[in-house]
């Protein structure tokens, strides 16, 4: 099943001025997709756009095999979670267990469901000690962690991170990623769409699509875009620590072959 | 200018129920011309203790000098604050907060007006601190609220530079940023720095640290426990320092549990690594 | 940062906090109607106040709430009360008769105005402090759903009750968060020279500009991505919606509401029986003739 299908998507705020400029893509069950650009490269638009925050001018947009209209806009978001980049402005709840079942009042569950999912979901990510606390005395990464109890809870096949991670520090930071890749773990079909500039991030991902100025320039494995160097300077993007290490060593024509990370490099040069 | 901090303590909310101290007796020195980094975990007291460097915040007890200025417990002796902020620029997280002003160009000339120049004199001074930021004449006369994310932020650091600081310091300046928008900033203060202001950066950015910085302060639970080099804390950070280093440093720290031997303290890029690395590779063949 | 117009929520678990919160609105307008009762003598009515200050203390002292808290409540108020001094005690009023000191200038200070003064602080304190012990053990989201359940048959007239009792909650909900960005718009502001207290008029009008703009920037910015946030996870402020939480009444809300209302019952009957005949209450008390005018003839004469 196709989770998304994007066909010839354009969309502008300002008349003229496109942020989205005909785009097309198709994300399958089960895939992890990163979409990786600078700020302004369209790539946050489009997620609101994905989860119809916004309409599109042309071109269309179906997920779950149901086309993105108005009469289908919440049976799709019932089974897309998002969560966003600023822990404070998506903290609804007055404390952590409102916040964790505000989207399943909002879906009508029953009350005996709704105290299992949010027990289970505050579990998952952690916060289970943290019910009752306030938002003002949790961390950005305490916060976001909620944000992403309250849309597992919710069973979504489709999981947007829109730059999740950029406002928390390093720890939180870490924190969330690794959630991320242990959901994904257990629930392999779960799909995610990642928004962000972090190559590192990015790299961990299963498919990397790299937008500029509301085009996708590249898409494909995280080897296949990250080894693109021409794209990647030429966009000013980063590469990930493994990249520059490779190329560093070619220079003494070492090939380092296929390692993945810190660890298996180290244990290659140890050989 | 140097900074010289005596036994800082610092206490929120004295007087009531909920006192919590947040900096236990801090004592260090920050050299004239420094490049320096102030690190630790979120709640550590860094943006504590910086917001002392320019009296926004007056200690608990202890004193804190900067050249002649002298920002202690007593309130009556902490004259000349305005002075100090002059001096001392203070660059807060998310500066793009501070913006108020009806255009770019008026926005960054509040500061110096502040302090008494005449509209000619901060019209000067604002088109310089514009320039330095990299924020064109095209922008001068538009509102700061439609800039980019990344413009905003540089106008707002302008709006600091037209005091002409001796002392800038910064709190998490690249903090929500894009690499280009990194980049841009880094370059900037690299800039002034090599024109004569004193750089102090509050960050949790470690590649950043060890990219620009020449001292770091590391902080945990407002005591200091480092004071160095980046590449010295970096190959002796331990657990309970609760920091996260470099992936460099991480993968210098394995490869030296394997008995490389690769010297650390001179290491800031991959390249300068990969030199090593192959050095040893090298001589462990030959 | 400290809350003091709202009392703060405190996390304990009294029997205070555990009644329920619809009950515990109504039990606290009925503890403050007695407030207004104002009984024909003086002494009599200071120690009706007294009463009702004791009761009031006992409830604070179970719901283990500091007083000091509540006596904080009359800080923010300095204004009013010094408004209240200024008109009771320097007004002339024909009404005032019993001199308390009489300056040379020709001004006399009256027992009266100092009474009423006294009297009305004390009545103003037990309102702000009665509905501070109401914010005080009760949680924030607790409270909106008592008033959107107050609210509710005003539905009836397209009244739009749950929409207001959600913008409550998130208004609630960001106080801290906006109360921590002021503080630091201040402070960036202040690094650039912005003084926000020293100098005229003027300069102070511009320092506030300086922190009000920054302010509601920044929470219109919140409030679009809040609300995409909300948008996102189904939010539809015409649609059904189950609830987290349930409320259902529990012995403690009897007792509560019996106590309260026998304290009310209790009040209201002297009240009644007060405006019909007026209660002496030193008179009951000595079984002695006296007169109130006695003592205040006494009162003269220590003076």
């Amino acid at each position: 099943m196709d989770i998304l299908t994007i066909n010839n998507l354009v969309f502008s705020y300002e008349e003229n001025r496109p942020v989205i400029n005909n785009v097309s893509l198709t994300i399958k069950r089960g895939e992890f997709v990163s979409i990786v650009g600078h700020n302004g490269s369209g790539k946050s638009t489009l997620a609101q756009l994905i989860i119809g925050l916004y309409e599109a001018d042309s071109g269309s947009i179906s997920l779950f095999d149901m086309p993105l209209n108005h009469d289908n806009v919440s049976a799709i978001r019932s089974q897309v979670g998002i969560v966003f980049q600023n822990p404070d402005n998506q903290f609804v709840g007055s404390t952590v267990e409102d916040d964790i079942a505000f989207g399943l009042e909002n879906r009508n569950v029953s009350y005996e469901e709704m105290h299992r999912l949010v027990q289970d979901f505050s579990e998952k990510v952690g916060m289970k000690d943290y019910l009752t606390t306030e938002p003002s005395s949790l961390s950005g990464g305490q916060k976001q962690r909620v944000a992403l109890a309250g849309v597992l809870a919710m069973g979504p096949k489709l999981l947007i991170l829109d730059e999740a991670t950029s406002m928390l520090d390093p720890k939180g930071k870490r924190e969330i990623l690794e959630l991320i890749y242990k959901m994904k773990k257990e629930d392999p079909d779960l799909t995610i769409i990642s928004i962000t500039h972090d190559v590192e991030e990015a790299y961990n991902s299963d498919r990397v699509v790299v937008m500029d100025h509301g085009n996708f320039i590249l898409d494909g494995t995280p080897e296949e875009v990250f080894s693109n160097e021409s794209v990647i300077k030429q966009l000013k993007l980063d590469q990930p620590f493994i990249y520059k290490l490779k190329n560093e060593f070619k220079k003494y024509n070492i090939d380092l072959g296929d390692v993945k990370n810190v660890d298996e490099v180290v244990e290659k040069l140890c050989q | 200018m140097s900074i010289k901090v005596c036994d800082l303590h610092y206490s929120y909310g004295l007087k009531t129920p909920n006192v919590f101290e947040a900096l236990h007796g801090l004592n260090l020195e920050i050299s004239d011309h420094a490049f320096a980094a102030i690190v630790g975990e979120t709640g550590s007291g860094k943006t504590t203790l910086v917001q002392h460097f320019n009296g926004l915040a007056t200690p608990t007890s202890g004193t804190v000098y900067i050249d002649d200025f002298v920002v202690t417990s007593n309130k009556r002796k902490n004259k000349n604050l305005m002075q100090l902020r002059k001096k001392v620029g203070l660059v807060f997280q998310f500066p793009e907060y501070q913006l108020f002003e009806s255009t770019v160009e008026k926005d960054v000339m509040v500061g110096p007006k502040n302090f008494k120049a005449t509209d000619e004199e901060a019209k000067q001074v604002a088109h310089e601190a514009l320039a330095a930021v990299g924020i064109g004449e095209e922008f001068y006369q538009r509102s700061p609220f439609d800039l980019s994310g990344g413009e905003k932020r540089r106008v707002a650091i302008a709006g600091i530079l037209a005091l002409k600081p001796d002392i800038l310091v910064l709190d998490e300046p690249v903090a929500g940023l894009d690499p280009n928008g990194v980049n841009e900033i880094m370059s900037l203060l690299t800039r002034l720095y090599n024109g004569g202001t004193t750089i102090i950066l509050v960050t949790h950015n470690m590649d950043l640290v060890l990219e620009y910085c020449h001292d770091v302060y590391a902080l945990h639970q407002g005591n200091l426990i480092y004071t160095g080099t980046p590449e010295q804390l970096f190959s002796h950070v331990t657990d309970e320092m609760a920091l996260e280093i470099p992936t460099i440093y991480s993968m210098i720290n394995k490869l030296n549990d394997r008995g490389f031997n690769i010297e650390e303290g001179k290491i800031t890029n991959v390249s300068e690594l990969v030199s090593q690395i192959v050095e040893r590779l090298g001589e462990r063949n030959g | 940062m400290d809350n003091t117009i709202f009392g703060r929520y405190t996390n304990y678990d009294t029997p205070i906090h555990r009644i329920e919160p619809r009950v515990k609105i109504i039990l606290m307008i009925i503890l403050i109607v007695p407030v207004f009762f104002k009984f024909t003598n003086w002494y009599t009515n200071m120690i009706m106040v007294a009463i009702l200050l004791i009761f009031f203390f006992l409830i604070t002292a179970l719901s283990r709430t500091k007083i000091r808290t509540l006596l904080r409540s009359l800080s923010t108020m300095w204004f009013l009360i010094l408004f209240l001094l200024v008109v009771y005690l320097f007004v002339p009023n024909s009404s005032y008769h019993i001199v308390m000191v009489q300056f040379s200038g020709g001004y006399t200070l009256y027992w009266d105005s100092v009474y009423q003064c006294f009297y009305i602080i004390i009545r103003l304190f037990l309102i702000v402090a009665i509905a501070m012990m109401l914010t005080c053990t009760t949680k924030n989201t607790d409270l909106t759903y008592a008033f959107e359940w107050y609210m509710a048959p005003l539905k009836v007239v397209h009244f739009p009750s749950h929409a207001i009792a959600m913008t409550l909650s998130i208004a609630l909900r960001f106080i801290p968060t906006l109360l921590e960005e002021s503080s630091r718009i201040l402070k960036a502001q202040e690094s650039r020279g912005i003084d926000f207290s020293h100098g005229g008029f003027g300069r102070r009008f511009r320092a506030i500009i300086a922190l009000i703009i920054p302010l509601f920037n920044s929470a219109f910015s919140r409030s679009d991505e809040l609300a995409h946030a909300m948008e996102a996870r189904g939010y539809d402020p015409n649609a059904k919606r189950t609830r987290y939480r349930k409320y259902p009444l529990h012995s403690v809300d009897l007792y509560a509401t019996l106590i309260i209302l026998a304290f009310f019952g209790l009040f209201l009957a002297l009240y009644i029986i007060d405006r019909n005949n007026p209660i002496d209450i030193i008179n009951l008390l000595s079984g002695v003739e006296t007169n109130s005018i006695f003592i205040v003839e006494a009162v003269e004469e220590v003076l």
